[in-house]
């Protein structure tokens, strides 16, 4: 009986400690409104933004071949390149199952992809659609290869010109489609899983920001040592390897890169003043908000301050992606070490269990 | 003379008839936790994942390197058919010295598998290698008639196998990151905000501060509460509630289990049968006045061979050394990981890092691909663990031409620190000796 006082007061804590789910003890913001936040309002719109610029792609593609625009035809498949580079930065879940992050984007083979041009114009009969093109390869379609297709100087009008149409239209029906599957996922299963976080996909809000703080670890290393690092001729004693930048054709390559740095920012500060993974942050070690901010900050500035195309670049500038390549590697290191360990991100407990 | 007749009583009290049930038990639940130990690793392609897709190997003995894929799926299944032999007490040392050795192998072959728990299971398959744990509920027993009691000491050594565990893990804890800055706790439990019912208070600091303080306490004193026989039945209900949540809040496999299905072992020798024999649906005469149900009427103990006294004081020695060599070598040893393996620095350390490794050659500078070399798990253990660095700057060097030299970039943080160089990045590791324990290419951590 002496111990019942002891019991309510228990009773009462947790019961008080169970309702506060959106706040931390602190008052500051929690990880649960957090997770929310990034799954429903930043990652699903991220990928729905993909899917409607890859319809309108599509379209645009379309009218083109109709007649239209060439350069809007262009500036769409950057637009949606733009949108892909942005939802990178989740880069897990839907785009990993069924070839549908291939589908959407893969480094292509010129080669190969002249290769199926040549295919489709030697067989008039041939059924060139969707379908057809996502039994290709993943290099000979996606963005890479409609890259190469819509960059590349056009033949005058005629039976090429038109089987160029024809094949360039189904990629980016295959490419539409296969964002559209990705955006639905989201928005219907991925996403309020993510957010809820309380089952098979994520059993845990921890489990949610392992996912990203991992990723964005491996992204911000293959944007500086893949895309900056490599063609810089980091790997090569120094000698600039300018044929491994990506989106040549277009010119892209530094606006992609931006676009990823952007988007992984993105889901730390949030969106329309919803918290971010710098909220959880901020709960644990305030100043290191500041300081991921500021790395995000100089590292797009820095790779904004190439000068285009960035394969031209890694030869005549070279201190310039060299400082493009020291910013995002500050990035990186401050969410493999200091952003991994504030928010918990485990590396002790090894994927064969324990310690 | 007193010592000659100090070492008789210690002999007698060593060879003591015992009841080995509780011995048996211990078998039992080794075997089913080893058998479901194996067959997990096959099961999550974790055979694949450590010892069959990686080019490189950081093997602690050079020029070692694992069978072909079917052959370490073999040796999983193997360590799993050996498991359940032991379980059910069939050939049961044979089975044990089988398992020691291709449990041994497998630990030998991959330094970023290492694991405490691994390191226990290799001791206890060494141990049981010379303990008659067979005894008792085997099929060993019951077809080659064995007696049913073991001389006490078999049981002293498990119990005092895992005794040094547990007071060596708590003596670990008493450092300042553990103690006075609750690390790496506050890491790990700032992340179980959503654990049921306790999360919001398990995020607190102050949290952190008391889970680390009664770690350490009940790590350093659990041995010695199941000394005290009135306390036995308290400090297992402590043992579990410990353990069950340490299982339910971290990803630590079945280290748990193992000490939870273990510690029994520090009970009354008799008391799986008297448990038996107060089993709810039993007939009441079968309850024997007075005494342990069905307890084996003591038979001459068996005469310890000297080998096999001075096999358990060697392990002793051993098992106490090992944990205190750290204190030997300069610097904070969960920065530098010297002394750090073997020594049951169990959760006492939270490292994340990188290692960006450069070939210089006269011609110019190039930045290694760490990723054609090695798999994700092996960069990110190698990142933060110095040996296995200079491991694989040696074996980069043997492709190298002679005037190649290889440096590092590294960014480590432990235990909550910003993070910062590991190894200086003006040493050439090729020209580094692998062999002294001594690393002077380290960076201090303060």
């Amino acid at each position: 009986m002496r111990s019942m006082p002891i019991w309510a007061a228990l009773a009462m804590t947790l019961t008080a400690s169970s309702c506060s789910e959106e706040s931390a003890p602190d008052g500051l913001i929690g990880d649960k409104a957090v997770v929310n936040h990034v799954a429903l309002s930043v990652g699903v719109p991220a990928h729905a933004r993909l899917a409607t610029e890859a319809e309108a792609m599509h379209t645009a593609v379309e009218a083109f071949c109709g007649g239209g625009d060439l350069a809007a035809a262009q500036a769409s498949w950057e637009a949606t390149m733009t949108a892909w580079q942005a939802s990178s930065a989740f880069g897990i879940g839907p785009v990993t199952m069924d070839r549908l992050g291939s589908s959407i984007s893969w480094p292509p083979d010129a080669e190969d992809v002249y290769d199926t041009l040549d295919a489709v114009e030697a067989d008039p009969d041939l059924v060139v659609d969707a379908d057809y093109v996502h039994d290709l390869g993943s290099n000979r379609r996606s963005l890479g290869a409609i890259e190469i297709l819509l960059f590349d100087p056009w033949p005058p009008a005629g039976p090429e010109l038109d089987r160029r149409c024809d094949l360039v239209v189904a990629m980016t029906a295959d490419v539409s489609r296969a964002a559209a599957e990705v955006a639905a996922r989201w928005e219907t299963t991925y996403g309020p899983e993510m957010a809820a976080a309380d089952n098979d996909t994520f059993m845990r809000q921890q489990a949610v920001i392992d996912a990203l703080v991992n990723r964005h670890g491996e992204l911000s290393e293959s944007i500086q040592v893949g895309r900056l690092g490599t063609p810089l001729g980091e790997k090569t004693e120094g000698v600039p390897q300018p044929d491994t930048v990506q989106s040549t054709r277009s010119a892209f390559a530094r606006a992609e890169i931006v676009a990823a740095l952007r988007g992984m920012a993105q889901i730390y500060t949030g969106v329309d003043g919803g918290p971010g993974l710098n909220d959880a942050i901020r709960r644990r070690q305030p100043s290191l908000v500041t300081e991921l901010e500021a790395a995000f900050d100089a590292a797009i500035a820095a790779v904004e301050a190439i000068e285009d195309p960035l394969h031209v670049a890694v030869v005549d500038h070279p201190e310039q992606v060299r400082a493009a390549f020291d910013a995002v590697r500050a990035v990186k290191l401050l969410m493999t070490t200091d952003v991994a360990n504030v928010l918990g991100v485990t590396r002790t407990f090894s994927d064969n269990d324990g310690d | 003379m007193a010592t000659e007749t100090g070492l008789r009583r210690w002999r007698a009290a060593a060879e003591r008839p015992t009841d080995g049930a509780s011995l048996a038990l211990f078998r039992i639940a080794f075997g089913v936790l080893m058998c479901a130990s194996a067959l997990r690793f096959l099961a999550y392609g974790w055979v694949d994942q450590f010892y069959v897709l990686p080019t490189f190997h950081f093997t602690w003995i050079d020029g070692l390197a694992p069978l072909p894929g079917w052959g370490m799926h073999g040796v999983f299944w193997a360590l799993a058919a050996l498991a359940a032999l032991i379980a059910v007490g069939l050939y049961t040392r044979l089975a044990a010295g089988a398992f020691f050795i291709l449990f041994t192998y497998v630990q030998i072959l991959e330094k970023s598998a290492y694991l405490n728990h691994y390191y226990l299971i290799v001791w206890v398959s060494a141990l049981m290698m010379w303990l008659p744990t067979e005894r008792a509920f085997s099929l060993d027993a019951r077809w080659r008639g064995k007696g049913g009691s073991v001389p006490a000491v078999a049981i002293w050594a498990v119990r005092g196998q895992l005794g040094l565990v547990y007071f060596f893990a708590g003596l670990a804890k008493v450092q300042p990151d553990w103690l006075l800055e609750a690390q790496p706790l506050k890491i790990w439990l700032a992340g179980q905000g959503d654990f049921p019912v306790l999360g919001p208070l398990l995020i607190m600091p102050e949290a952190a501060h008391l889970f680390s303080w009664a770690g350490m306490i009940f790590d350093l004193t659990i041995p010695l509460w199941f000394l005290w026989r009135p306390a036995r039945p308290f400090a297992y209900a402590t043992v579990l509630g410990f353990h069950l949540m340490t299982a339910a809040l971290f990803q630590i496999g079945l280290f748990p289990w193992m000490m939870m299905c273990f510690t029994p072992i520090f009970f009354d020798p008799s008391w799986p049968r008297r448990l038996w024999a107060r089993r709810p649906w039993a007939r009441r005469p079968q309850i024997p006045q007075g005494g342990a149900a069905q307890t084996p009427a003591p038979q001459a103990g068996a005469r310890l061979r000297p080998a096999s006294l001075i096999f358990l004081a060697a392990v002793a020695l051993v098992q106490i050394a090992l944990p205190l060599r750290h204190h030997l070598y300069p610097g904070n040893h969960l920065w530098t990981e010297e002394g750090f393996r073997f020594s049951w620095h169990v959760m006492v350390m939270e490292k994340s890092g990188i290692a960006e490794l450069r070939v210089k050659t006269p011609t110019g500078e190039s930045l290694v691909d760490l990723r054609a070399h090695l798999t994700p798990v092996q960069i990110r253990m190698m990142s933060t663990q110095p040996d296995m660095i200079l491991d694989f700057a040696h074996a980069l060097a043997r492709d190298l031409p002679p005037e190649a030299s290889i440096y590092i970039d590294s960014h480590v943080s432990l235990n909550g620190r910003r993070g910062r160089p590991l190894v200086s990045s003006e040493v050439d590791l090729r020209q580094i000796d692998s062999v002294s324990a001594l690393r002077p290419w380290l960076l201090p951590l303060d």
